[in-house]
């Protein structure tokens, strides 16, 4: 008797698993489409508007993507005027390398990580929420991060959409407490971006509480040191190649990014006072940065408030609270829009109308700030 | 206006950080009674609220008298009880300067050390201390007010403490909320019979302000019998259970505050 309910626990299990995989395999393939649609959205926008660009203007010239292709290329100098290039991090530029042996063009090799990082973001995104919500709201919060503000960098060749990969990869591990897949999967996300190394706290945060309330340790939760060991390899390259394990302070300081760590509030009166100064500009980079800074704060409370899990939020905190540790910032809303457990906390509001105004909002600005990065207006 | 939004921008996300911190003990269970930790979390929430209604007065009275400052510069309304020069003293401390007036040192070298280390935000760390000391003094007397009185008393009693005149002065980047939190603590440790912490905070209280001092008045009522009964006799007179009289006593307690830091704003105090 024991032995048949033990089978048909097992057996429901197995169907549950099968079941969330077909359904994560259904959401990769939903998120590539949305970046699609999003593209050519975006595209017809650009010609409405009368503008001629080509696409071999657009995408290999914009922002920091230059870099990224030529550090796939010719990897790190230690001298010569690419020798700054170190502030960029190598994880993107590695996959660009790997992927180019298969597709010969660095650029379209760089797009292709893009939407496939976004696809498997997103599943692994759906399996995330699965845990704690229903498929409402599971649902409502795969739709806010396709309709990400900044989502156009998902289909770009920046770091954005493998970050968001690594780390959905990363928290759902953290849940499931795989240390070992978290360990190596914060290790490529701390190669990939500042913020990466931010992964180690959830994993922490999950570890403490677990040992306090279980009074064990558990000695696989070592391999969370992965995380940052990868950042400190990413020292140990500038010390080879520049001779200082903080020579990025040094390059981000100078020109043409005249970064320098400050506290939030300098940071945020910088933006305020450049953004008044500067009114196009405002609209692309100063004001969504202001507000999305204090929307990301007011989000921690509200996910406090409705039972987020709190190392979801630790996260939250510790990703706005490094970002916006900036002198001179401008590109903050692009950040925060890869900024995963913000849609979490999305998902988890309870009022309809609420979620949908917001939806609305997002998508407006979405789609609205992809054809003017497609125009090379200054969306960075 | 930029200024502003920079200080509200670092305010709310340390105040997120507490919040996250505290949450901490609540997941890991080292904190088992929820019920009193919600109500302590809603207690210091609204100290903090207190505090920023009282930044909004000020900053509007003194641009009402002065003209001295545009509505959101916060910075520079502390030019009154010398807290402009307390403000000089945290970047450069010197151990003469900071044991003069009710001035002691500790909290003076605490912000020198932190502030200095959060990228030289002198007043910012001196304002958030205050706050946070300001909002978890609230929450030991609330507790120590729900333990004697009730659940009523205790968001009362909380209330008219921060309504009362001068109590701005807890959220300044001065060290009033600083004392007011160590002595407030330093109560509870009194009521919960640690003394041990008891003297510890009392220490600490003086080591920061000679006002600091009072905290060994906590001794008074710890031997004096009977003083709790007649708190709650005061609680049950017909003067708190008529609910005009209690309106009409917060309206002059609320009236009194804004006179004084209308005064205080325009100098004449």
């Amino acid at each position: 008797m024991e032995n048949s309910a033990v089978q048909k626990f097992s057996a429901e299990r197995l169907k549950n698993i099968s079941g969330e995989n077909k359904g994560a395999i259904k959401v990769f393939f939903a998120a590539i489409i949305s970046r699609l649609v999003l593209f050519v959205l975006a595209f017809a926008g650009l010609r409405l508007l009368g503008n001629s660009r080509l696409l071999s203007e657009i995408f290999p010239q914009s922002g920091d993507v230059p870099h990224y292709l030529y550090l796939a290329e010719h990897w790190y100098a230690s001298s010569g005027e690419k020798a700054n290039l170190l502030v960029f991090y190598p994880f993107f530029p590695i996959c660009i390398a790997f992927f180019r042996l298969f597709f010969r063009s660095y650029i379209i090799s760089a797009i292709i990580i893009s939407y496939l990082s976004f696809g498997i973001a997103a599943a692994y995104f759906y399996k995330l929420l699965k845990l704690d919500y229903d498929d409402e709201k599971t649902a409502y919060g795969l739709v806010g991060l396709f309709a990400a503000v900044f989502g156009v960098f998902f289909i770009s060749a920046h770091t954005e959409s493998l970050f968001l990969m690594l780390t959905a990869m990363a928290l759902y591990y953290i849940r499931k407490k795989n240390w070992l897949a978290t360990g190596i999967i914060g290790f490529c996300a701390a190669l990939t971006k500042t913020q990466g190394v931010l992964l180690f706290l959830p994993a922490v945060y999950e570890i403490l509480v677990d040992a306090i309330r279980e009074k064990k340790f558990c000695k696989k939760s070592l391999f969370t040191l992965l995380v940052p060991l990868g950042f400190l390899c990413y020292l140990l390259l500038n010390y080879i190649y520049g001779g200082s394990f903080f020579k990025f302070v040094e390059y981000e300081a100078a020109a043409p990014w005249y970064n320098t760590s400050k506290w939030i509030a300098d940071g945020l009166a910088t933006s305020y006072a450049t953004g008044i100064s500067h009114f196009v500009l405002s609209l692309f980079i100063y004001w969504p940065q202001i507000i999305m800074y204090f929307i990301a704060v007011a989000a921690i409370f509200l996910g406090a408030k409705n039972k987020v899990r709190t190392s979801y939020l630790v996260f939250t905190g510790a990703y706005v609270g490094a970002t916006y540790f900036h002198g001179w910032m401008l590109s903050g809303g692009r950040y925060l829009s890869s900024l995963l457990t913000l849609y979490v906390i999305y998902a988890s509001i309870e009022n309809k109308l609420v979620k949908n105004i917001i939806l609305l909002i997002e998508a407006v600005l979405c789609i609205t700030y992809a054809v003017l990065w497609m125009q090379g207006q200054a969306i960075m | 206006m930029g200024q502003f939004i920079g200080h509200m921008g670092g305010f709310f996300i340390l105040a997120a950080a507490v919040m996250i911190a505290g949450m901490f003990f609540w997941d890991s269970g080292l904190v088992k009674d929820k019920r009193s930790v919600a109500a302590a979390g809603k207690t210091a929430l609204l100290a903090a609220a207190c505090g920023m209604v009282y930044y909004f007065l000020m900053t509007y009275m003194r641009n009402i008298f002065g003209g001295q400052t545009n509505f959101f510069d916060f910075g520079k309304i502390f030019t009154f009880f010398g807290a402009d020069k307390l403000l000089n003293l945290y970047q450069t401390p010197s151990f003469k300067e900071s044991v003069s007036g009710l001035n002691m040192p500790l909290f003076i070298y605490a912000v020198h050390f932190i502030g200095g280390a959060v990228f030289e935000q002198y007043a910012g760390t001196a304002m958030f201390l205050n706050f946070l000391a300001a909002a978890g003094g609230s929450v030991c007397i609330s507790q120590i007010a729900r333990d004697v009185l009730g659940d009523k008393a205790a968001d009362q009693t909380v209330f008219a403490i921060l309504a009362l005149p001068f109590a701005f002065a807890l959220f300044i980047p001065a060290c009033f909320g600083i004392v007011f939190g160590l002595t407030a603590c330093a109560a509870y440790a009194l009521y919960k019979k640690r003394t041990v912490l008891y003297v510890i905070l009392t220490i600490a209280a003086i080591l920061t302000s000679k006002l600091g001092l009072l905290a060994l008045l906590l001794l008074i009522p710890a031997k004096v019998p009977g003083l709790s009964d007649l708190a709650r006799k005061l609680q049950n007179s017909r003067f708190f259970k008529n609910p005009y009289c209690c309106l009409g006593a917060l309206l002059l307690i609320l009236t009194i505050n804004g006179f004084v830091i209308m005064l205080t704003m325009g100098g004449a105090i």
